[in-house]
């Protein structure tokens, strides 16, 4: 499914739906009774939210396959096993499960410094050396924060970065529809609409 | 990407070939319209692009920014690209003589480089449709004998002006320049035509190392523009480095704000994944326009989503025994309504609302009392606590 289209929205909506009811079914079975913790219920969300956007946008996408490669890493189910058999097959799966570990241990967005001190100004040349070392510590960032793009070379990176952008805009719309849709006040009768 | 990579390889075994024409490189914007033109060799993350180069604001300012290709044909076969395809066989063997004829003599006169194109561009018929461009490319490809590389020049052919080819060439190098910020010493005028793929500029080195890192650096300059056109505020930006900037903060910015979301989906209510489906149930109640039959038909066309033990989820879910059927028939209502950011009591469908009504009123609404009183009370505490969690995520995060 293109990343850009309607339909991607609301299929993301409605694998995080059935991700979510699914997560809260499992748990309830588990017979641990409801999650306690709320760090527990809010990495429960992201997971669901990140295996919605994942399988909706399917295999195709590099980024894609390598997000679910991480989220089966995480989760012992084989939640996107289908996903991780798609990966396998298009990508080297040894290459995401490596990575994967390490994003899956940082998962935490690290932004390193990205000012490059200059040897010499003087020549147009160490000028050129500089832009061209600035744009290689940007692309190194760039890497870290998609998923999957550490094997790529830079002009793959940026197709990646295009799709992975437009992807999490509608992964953000969809959630935000849901948050309303669950924040909407809710009247005994229930024959008024909320908004 | 994989047909990109031929076009490169078949440009570097066509300079072998033929060493003494020079070489150049189109500019990336007939790339991007061969993106949004062509079909072929477009994988998934493709796709997004054709998407965006397809659409006709981008393709109208392609054309705008590499008109350079019009005047090259204007004096040779120039009512090829203009001419319907049943009449112009003919007229595209004798156009493409008199092009093949002047375009030594002009590739002498000018020895900078423009991506040579297919004979037709000097036609104003910029509106030409793509399935058309890569009609008439065929004949063309038989005398280039190329594949790749030519529906790239073909479809920069499309362009409404024909004049301007000197000027918008500089124009469009220079735009080009701009973005790289690299040491790209190209010079912006360009010949009028040539007719083999790719140009050397002027004062560049022509072999095929070069020339395929210029291929490569024509591409990334073309994502780097769709990005900046996707990316809010890096418009103001120009170079690779800082646009690259703009670029993180924007990809970063979007996965804290999926991190916040998600926190606020877990704060909203504490018993999210129970009350889902009640809540779901009971907003939906009135308005049930699917059957169940749809709902399932969705299901399954999911795909991809392990989810055959739905039933038994949901039964031990729902202490009160409300079947699947009745259960995700309102979810995927809500899903609809939802997405149409609209409740609509649909009293179309009344006679089945007071069928479900009748059915579904004591179970659900006992249910439902009770998770609301719950909710609520929890709900209270919920905002006291989200309201501190917030303010600890922005520190956190800012």
């Amino acid at each position: 499914m293109p990343a850009g289209s309607k339909k991607f929205r609301h299929a993301i909506l409605k694998n995080l739906l059935l991700g979510l009811i699914r997560k809260g079914g499992a748990a309830a079975a588990a017979s641990r009774g409801m999650m306690m913790s709320f760090h527990e219920r809010r990495s429960a969300i992201r997971h669901a939210a990140d295996a919605a956007l994942a399988t909706a946008r399917g295999a195709a996408p590099r980024w894609s396959r390598s997000l679910a490669a991480e989220l089966s890493q995480d989760r012992r189910s084989g939640r996107d096993a289908h996903l991780l058999r798609s990966a396998k097959s298009a990508a080297s799966s040894s290459e995401c499960r490596s990575q994967s570990k390490m994003t899956c241990s940082s998962k935490r967005i690290p932004r390193r410094t990205l000012r490059a001190r200059p040897k010499s100004k003087a020549t147009a040349k160490a000028a050129g050396v500089l832009a061209r070392v600035m744009v290689r510590k940007r692309a190194r960032a760039l890497r870290e924060i998609v998923p999957g793009g550490r094997g790529t070379d830079e002009c793959t990176l940026l197709g990646e970065t295009l799709d992975y952008a437009v992807s999490l805009k509608a992964q953000i719309e969809a959630m935000q529809l849901l948050l309303r849709t669950l924040q909407a006040p809710k009247n005994p009768s229930g024959k008024s609409s909320p908004y | 990407m994989e047909g990109r990579a031929g076009g490169g390889d078949y440009i570097t075994s066509l300079l072998s070939s033929s060493p003494r024409l020079d070489f150049g490189v189109l500019g990336a914007v007939p790339a991007a319209m061969l993106d949004g033109a062509a079909a072929s060799g477009g994988d998934g993350g493709e796709d997004c692009l054709e998407r965006f180069c397809g659409d006709p604001g981008f393709a109208e300012r392609a054309a705008r920014l590499s008109s350079f290709s019009g005047h090259r044909f204007a004096a040779a076969a120039t009512g090829l690209f203009g001419l319907p395809p049943p009449a112009s066989n003919g007229e595209f063997a004798g156009s493409r003589e008199a092009s093949s004829v002047s375009d030594p003599a002009s590739a002498m006169r000018d020895a900078n480089a423009k991506k040579r194109k297919a004979p037709a561009a000097a036609k104003g018929k910029g509106k030409e449709s793509s399935a058309q461009a890569g009609e008439q490319k065929d004949p063309d490809a038989k005398r280039c004998k190329t594949d790749g590389a030519e529906r790239k020049k073909e479809e920069g052919d499309v362009k409404p002006k024909s004049e301007q080819a000197g000027s918008d060439s500089s124009v469009e190098d220079g735009g080009q320049q701009k973005p790289s910020g690299k040491g790209r010493n190209a010079k912006p005028v360009e010949p009028p035509k040539d007719y083999v793929h790719v140009r050397a500029r002027r004062g560049q080195a022509t072999d095929s190392h070069s020339l395929a890192e210029r291929v490569r650096r024509e591409r990334i300059s073309q994502r780097m523009k769709v990005l900046q056109d996707l990316v809010p505020g890096c418009n103001k930006v120009i170079g690779k480095a800082l646009m690259l900037d703009e670029i993180i903060n924007y990809v970063q910015s979007l996965q804290r704000q999926v991190e916040f979301l998600s926190m606020k989906l877990a704060t909203v209510n504490p018993l999210d994944f129970s009350n889902l489906p009640t809540l779901l149930q009971k907003d939906m109640f009135q308005a049930c326009g699917p059957s169940s039959s749809s709902v399932f038909s969705l299901e399954s066309s999911s795909s991809g989503f392990p989810f055959s033990d739905q039933g038994d989820v949901f039964q031990s879910f729902v202490p009160n025994g409300l079947e699947n059927q009745c259960g995700l028939n309102p979810l995927d209502l809500a899903l609809s309504q939802a997405t149409n950011a609209q409740y609509a009591f649909q009293d179309g469908t009344a006679s089945t609302n007071l069928q479900q009504r009748n059915f579904w009123e004591e179970d659900l609404q006992s249910v439902f009392h009770i998770d609301n009183g719950q909710s609520q009370e929890n709900g209270v505490s919920a905002q006291s606590f989200h309201g501190q969690l917030q303010a600890g995520h922005m520190k956190m995060e800012f």
